[in-house]
């Protein structure tokens, strides 16, 4: 992450005239490490990657069994340095992209489609290469050796041919278009550890006749689009090798029907599919599952027939349909090898981009974007690229569930706001005392805010920056305003609950310090806190006062001044700042504002205590 | 109540929390569907018009839409997708409040007990009280809670059930019979 992090700004700052790949690497202990293509980075990263897992060399043959491959693409380890890769490519041509001014508008709804680049984009044919010939990889070397960590990649970049192009285009002048379409088939080379090749061919009439010849064998190892003319290439394979590669193993098959079981009824599934893309898919997902023997394959054979069928004559309708054909062939492709499936869409939302009467909203509009979701890719995998779990899918939140982090409900845009308490919080444990009060409708957010401050003051660091303060919390309530100080009396009742139980020593002091000070009289605030008994014991306050004497007023007025004293222990005995939430205090009665006013007023003449008051409202 | 803890002249910092604006709303349906934003991010502007940003609103209207399936997860794509036209003409009502309370009725009766139940102790119950009166009335009131949490009428946090919104509570409250509710007070 450093190293990207790094490497962003020097890439960033390439200009489309001078791509200089090493420019990167600014240290000269590192300027010795050759930078590689990325062929050669894939074939040394696979390697690599093999020889780590000693224990699955046994199920690997050299006879072109592709299948640990696919095992090694689908690793963390191979998938985040790709994704690395990726995100420098990215980087690359949206630093070009933004030379050129080109803003795609958010908000818009569609954002502004730059037409005249669509116009003017021209593929280049005769040209038989495609752009992953133009990547250069530079990696680390291993910390212990001078060997090069190929998963240890620093930075990615395209270079250009002597005459300082990419297939006979330098970068600055290539469409928005192609640009995308290119990085995106860059992309599925790439991810697939290089067993899908999407290269540059011929033109259309050439593509046809290649696949007249080689839309015999069932698994056509070559596909080809038309304008645009992506030749998928497969490393060749024998049928029962593609056979054995491709067909589902039964857990797999297994999972399906559980899966289709439980949603019963999919709407795309059974019925209401209205557009044929879906029904070839069903078709294909059901005849695997009713099929278990391998000769239909759940991707590939299929379609590549169909393909094949539809390629016999180039009506323009059918050019498209050829077109959407070829962009899906590599899309299930990669689909097959396992690839998470966020990483597919994004893949395919590139390359389908060309797809000119495209209506999927979700097409890439510019590398920019690209670049952006390969970094939370990065970031947080865990988020974006673990499976979907149809079974357990549902609209929920749980507080205790996976959709928290930490334990605390994530926020979402409330910065200033958080900030906003946090500096206030500061200003009152420091200086003078003081106190927050946070306004908002019902179900705005307030508790979910208060919660991540609670987080935040309560954690303990050795930094400094926080100091673990003693964090109380109490609710008011429109129901319990009969019963007064509950609120606050059960903000201090859970703090003896938490004394009782974490800190006997400390306990003690607290313990000895109320007897000193308070005496005899802290029945009356064992009334409000049942919990103090455990602090003091419970023989000490089992001898009552006669109470019979006082009248109402004074009683409260007395429990008040026993809570300023309660107050004032607990700030001798700790060295930590305290904190007392209180929560729906709309719902504040009389006498707990009366006392809450009475603890602001001590606190305010103390300069020694650190306390911090705030309030949730409606 | 409040004006009068001003008057000691003793500093206040208000904070006034608004509703989310369209990014932090995406931001939140793009965690809820684990989807990139920038994919979310047309949903989340039907939502952003349609809630007016209050999170709560927005909750409720995702377990709405997948009740409707209009936000379903389709097994062609592996993910989440939903139907933006159908969202967009989707009938809601003006307010939360009425929102929820809908909601609230179409919970299965014992669920909606345990609610009524909960309602007696305020907007909010500690689970142990909740444990011990669920023995008491031999009835698994937690796993009821719980399922209201599920749709999001309640909140749990700190071990305590809590009403999302203050008319949930009152609404609860106020469907029970007056016997009733003298009943489960007794309790």
């Amino acid at each position: 992450m450093t190293e990207l992090a790094a490497n962003k700004k020097p890439s960033a700052a390439v200009t489309a005239a001078s791509l200089p790949s090493q420019q990167c690497v600014d240290d000269d202990d590192l300027s010795s490490i050759k930078p590689s293509d990325m062929k050669e980075w894939i074939t040394r990263a696979l390697r690599s990657l093999r020889s780590n897992n000693h224990d699955d060399l046994s199920t690997i043959n050299n006879n072109g069994d592709y299948s640990d491959i696919r095992k090694i693409v689908r690793s963390r380890e191979y998938l985040s340095s790709a994704l690395k890769i990726a995100h420098s490519l990215a980087d690359q041509l949206s630093a070009i992209e933004e030379q050129r001014g080109y803003h795609y508008k958010h908000d818009g709804g569609g954002g502004e489609r730059d037409e005249q680049q669509r116009i003017t984009y021209e593929p280049y044919y005769g040209i038989n290469k495609s752009w992953s010939h133009y990547v250069s990889i530079t990696c680390n070397k291993a910390v212990d050796d001078q060997a090069i960590d190929h998963l240890n990649v620093l930075c990615a970049t395209f270079i250009e041919d002597d005459d300082g192009t990419i297939k006979g285009t330098s970068l600055s002048d290539i469409g928005r278009f192609e640009m995308m379409h290119s990085l995106g088939g860059t992309f599925v080379e790439l991810f697939s550890g290089g067993q899908i090749i999407i290269a540059n061919g011929g033109k259309l009439q050439q593509q046809q006749q290649q696949i007249a010849t080689r839309s015999f064998s069932p698994p056509s190892t070559t596909c080809t689009g038309d304008i645009n003319s992506e030749l998928l290439d497969t490393p060749p394979r024998t049928k029962d090798e593609w056979l054995r590669a491709e067909s589902p193993d039964t857990f797999e098959l297994e999972s399906a029907k559980a899966i289709i079981d439980a949603i019963g009824e999919d709407d795309e599934l059974f019925g209401n599919a209205v557009n044929s893309e879906n029904n070839d898919v069903v078709a294909e997902s059901t005849s695997a599952i009713d099929d278990t023997s391998g000769s239909s394959s759940l991707f590939g054979g299929s379609a590549g027939k169909t393909f094949a069928s539809r390629s016999q004559s180039t009506s323009p309708v059918q050019k498209k349909v050829l077109r959407m054909q070829s962009d899906s062939i590599y899309d299930n492709s990669l689909r097959s090898l396992g690839l998470p499936n966020a990483l597919c869409d994004l893949i395919s939302n590139m390359i389908g981009n060309t797809t000119e009467d495209s209506h999927d909203n979700e097409a890439y509009q510019c590398v920019t974007d690209v670049r952006d979701d390969l970094k939370m890719m990065l970031d947080s995998p865990e988020k974006y690229l673990s499976d979907f779990d149809f079974v357990n899918a549902s609209i929920q939140w749980e507080s205790d569930g996976e959709k928290v982090v930490g334990g605390c409900p994530i926020l979402f845009g409330r910065d200033t706001e958080l900030e906003a308490l946090k500096e206030s919080y500061h200003r009152s444990i420091t200086s003078e005392c003081e106190v927050a009060q946070i306004f908002g409708p019902s179900g705005i957010g307030k508790s979910a805010l208060c919660d991540k401050f609670a987080e935040y003051a309560t954690a303990r660091s050795d930094d400094g920056g926080a100091t673990g303060c003693i964090y109380l919390s109490g609710r008011f309530d429109r129901l319990q305003q009969s019963q007064p100080f509950h609120a606050i009396g059960s903000a201090f009742d859970s703090y003896c609950t938490w004394l009782s139980t974490k800190d006997q020593s400390m306990a003690k002091e607290v313990s000895s310090a109320l007897k000193r000070d308070i005496g005899k009289e802290i029945w009356r605030l064992a009334a409000v806190m049942p919990n103090l008994s455990s602090i003091l014991g419970s023989e000490y306050l089992s001898q009552k006062y006669d109470s019979s004497d006082d009248d109402a007023v004074d009683a409260q007025k007395r429990l008040r001044y026993l809570f300023c004293e309660f107050v004032k222990v607990m700030s001798i005995c700790h060295s930590e700042a305290v904190v007392l939430f209180l929560d729906d205090s709309q719902w504040m009665d009389p006498a707990s504002a009366a006392l809450l006013n009475q603890l602001l007023m001590t606190s305010g003449s103390a300069v020694r205590d650190h306390r911090f008051f705030f309030m949730a409202n409606e | 109540m409040l004006a009068s803890v001003d008057t000691f002249g003793i500093k206040t910092t208000m904070i006034r929390l608004t509703p989310m604006n369209k990014d932090a709303l995406n931001e939140f349906v793009s965690a809820t569907l684990s989807l990139l934003p920038r994919i979310t991010r047309p949903l989340a502007n039907i939502l952003h018009q349609r809630s007016k940003g209050s999170p709560i609103f927005v909750k409720q209207l995702m377990v709405e839409m997948s009740r409707q399936r209009y936000l379903y997860p389709s097994l062609t794509r592996r993910r989440w997708v939903w139907e933006v036209e159908k969202i967009r003409d989707m009938k809601i009502p003006e307010s939360v409040a009425t929102f929820i309370l809908n909601s609230l009725n179409r919970l299965p009766s014992e669920v909606l007990s345990a609610l009524c139940s909960l309602s007696c102790f305020g907007t909010t119950a500690g689970i142990e009280l909740i444990e011990a009166l669920g023995a008491e009335v031999q009835q698994d009131l937690v796993k009821h809670l719980d399922e209201a949490v599920a749709v999001s009428v309640l909140d749990k946090r700190n071990n305590s059930y809590y009403f999302v919104h203050d008319k949930l509570q009152e609404a609860a409250y106020s469907a029970m019979n007056p016997e009733d509710r003298r009943r489960t007070h007794f309790l």
